[in-house]
């Protein structure tokens, strides 16, 4: 077994990484290539500009995305956009560098947590590539930056446990890592503070128990503190965790089968027979195993009723399987036929690389080309600009429209953003927001839904709306509608307002 | 056992290369694009086939460390 550490390779494969961001880049025309980056972007620039979150958001609704950032949503991530914005002439510059030093990063920490549990050549150097190509990394890194950086820091934390796991210091970096992790992406901080208390179990210092119990409990009540501080109303997390063990998985994503479409095809065996060959010693397969099979155990628990954002949770076997993988492709390679080697290398290669490309481009067309910026949207944004501040707007949003999350950041009215493709299909509702539905049965009284329902009736039926002042009642000054659609229609047909604005795409209605 | 195993992987390769090229990656799209009809979904036979020699090729491995531990 070769015991060289494998630079080059690495090196190459973070390269490789980072190109093909700037590939989607360039095909997207943008950095903007997903909702989140826009509530990224103001929340970062807000913080660079005045020093403090934002408090920026959709009054009433704040429906599929969070237009801007604000304290709550992932603050270490937006304090990092905001540090490197200093060094950069704009935020679409620090989003960018953000996202290609992720891209540069994943396989170097991927492949020294490989290096850390098994010092082989090999072994690192197929990890360190596979990180490099596999689609769901980039599809985290293109849709959820802040997951993958909050799963790098779990690596580190991890890989530090397994490196020298006979050294106290080591957990002065592994807390503050985690503490970081918690203020990032709290489902990573769920699951570092597992994988971590599972790994040191299993590397077993046990003349540290009492140390590591203490940090473990520290961190603990420094969570659980923090997370009072966040969410101050008891109220908040309870119906947030409420909220979240019975969001439906709209994706479905939950069945074994599916994985490997997410991870790679090839990915799937290669990890199977890296389990099975890669000569890992019990303690090794173990780690792995927990690795594996927890995220999976957790990603199936609507067998017994619930569901726990099961698309969410198959993100974190990547690392595991990423590992598994390598070991699985370094241990096949070890047959003496060259050939062998290299149609099997290349070919593992080109697919993986042809099916993150593919990925990607279906990325592109699902959500980021609705967010683009396109001329005549521009042109309703200048129009509003000139609008007096203390109106309201009302905006519908599509899955194939979310240009209507700029608008926060670019005008000084408030917005009403409403996303009638999920009123007009009531399963989907459902699928999308279990949580309203489980509050519309319950207490139907519940102002947020009489609110909902009452944005719902202006949109839908404005004739009605106006009959019962509802549009003076939310002060809605503006409506931005799709030229040609049925709202459209609706407000032409019973002469609502005026119409003072008019484009290819888009209307507007003074009232 | 190592040639029949490489030879698995490179049939996944291949398959996985047939759907990027003719089937203009309809099943990479799921689940962040667009959603395959119910039978693509699942039962796609790159899926099938993946797990096939995922399953094939375990079962060859724990074979073959049975006998070398049993004789």
């Amino acid at each position: 077994m070769q015991t060289t550490y494998p630079g080059k390779i690495v090196l190459i494969s973070s390269l490789v990484s980072a190109c093909l961001v700037l590939l989607m880049y360039w095909v997207t025309q943008s950095v903007f290539v997903s909702p989140d980056t826009i509530g990224l972007a103001c929340g970062a620039e807000h913080v660079f500009a005045h020093g403090s979150f934002s408090s920026l958001r959709t009054p009433y609704v704040a429906l599929d995305y969070v237009p801007c950032w604000t304290a709550q949503i992932y603050p270490a991530f937006q304090l990092m956009v905001a540090g490197f914005r200093f060094v950069t002439p704009s935020i679409e510059w620090s989003i960018g560098l953000v996202h290609v030093l992720l891209a540069l990063a994943f396989p170097l920490v991927t492949s020294w947590l490989a290096w850390n549990i098994q010092r082989h050549s090999a072994l690192t150097a197929w990890v360190a590539v596979l990180a490099s190509i596999i689609p769901a990394v980039h599809s985290t890194l293109l849709l959820t930056p802040q997951g993958l950086f909050g799963t790098l820091l779990l690596m580190l934390s991890l890989s530090l446990v397994v490196k020298s796991h006979q050294v106290v210091w080591k957990w002065v970096l592994i807390i503050p890592l985690l503490v970081i992790l918690f203020f990032t992406h709290t489902l990573t901080f769920f699951f570092a503070m597992v994988f971590v208390g599972i790994a040191w179990l299993i590397y077993k210092p046990v003349a540290h128990a009492v140390i590591i119990f203490l940090a473990t409990l520290g961190i603990g009540v420094v969570g659980s503190l923090a997370a009072l501080a966040r969410d101050s109303s008891i109220f908040n997390i309870i119906s947030g965790l409420w909220q979240q063990l019975h969001i439906i998985d709209q994706f479905q994503q939950r069945s074994l089968l599916d994985h490997a479409s997410v991870f790679g095809y090839v990915i799937m065996p290669l990890a199977a027979f890296g389990f099975l060959s890669g000569g890992w010693k019990k303690k090794q397969r173990v780690l792995l195993g927990v690795l594996v099979g927890l995220p999976l155990i957790l990603s199936h628990l609507d067998l017994v009723g619930l569901s726990f954002l099961p698309h969410r949770m198959i993100w974190y076997v990547a690392p595991a399987l990423i590992l598994l993988a390598g070991s699985g492709m370094a241990s096949l390679l070890t047959q003496e036929r060259q050939w062998v080697k290299g149609v099997c290398g290349a070919l593992v290669v080109l697919s993986l690389s042809l099916h993150t490309v593919w990925s990607d481009m279906n990325i592109k067309s699902i959500y980021s080309e609705p967010i683009q910026l396109h001329t005549d949207y521009s042109e309703v944004i200048h129009f509003l600009q000139t609008q007096p501040s203390d109106q309201i707007v009302l905006t519908i949003m599509t899955p194939q429209d979310r240009q209507n999350l700029y608008l926060p950041q670019l005008i000084s009215a408030d917005v009403i953003s409403f996303p009638a493709h999920q009123f007009k299909d009531p399963k989907q509702f459902e699928l999308a927001q279990p949580f309203w539905t489980y509050l519309a049965e319950h207490s139907p009284s519940e102002p947020f839904i009489q609110r909902l329902k009452e944005i719902s009736l202006m949109v839908e039926q404005p004739k009605q709306a106006q009959e019962q002042n509802v549009f003076s009642a939310f002060k809605v000054s503006s409506v931005v509608l799709h030229k040609g659609s049925s709202e459209a229609k609706q407000y032409k047909k019973n002469e609502i307002g005026q119409l003072v604005f008019e484009n290819d795409s888009y209307l507007i209605y003074q009232l | 056992m190592k040639k029949k195993l490489a030879f698995g992987i490179i049939l996944v390769c291949v398959v996985t290369l047939f759907e990027a090229i003719f089937g203009h990656g309809l099943n990479f799209a799921y689940p962040y694009g667009k959603v395959p009809s119910a039978w693509m979904l699942r039962a796609p036979w790159s899926t099938s086939i993946t797990w096939l020699v995922a399953v094939v090729g375990s079962f060859l491995l724990l074979l073959d460390h049975w006998n070398n531990t049993h004789t």
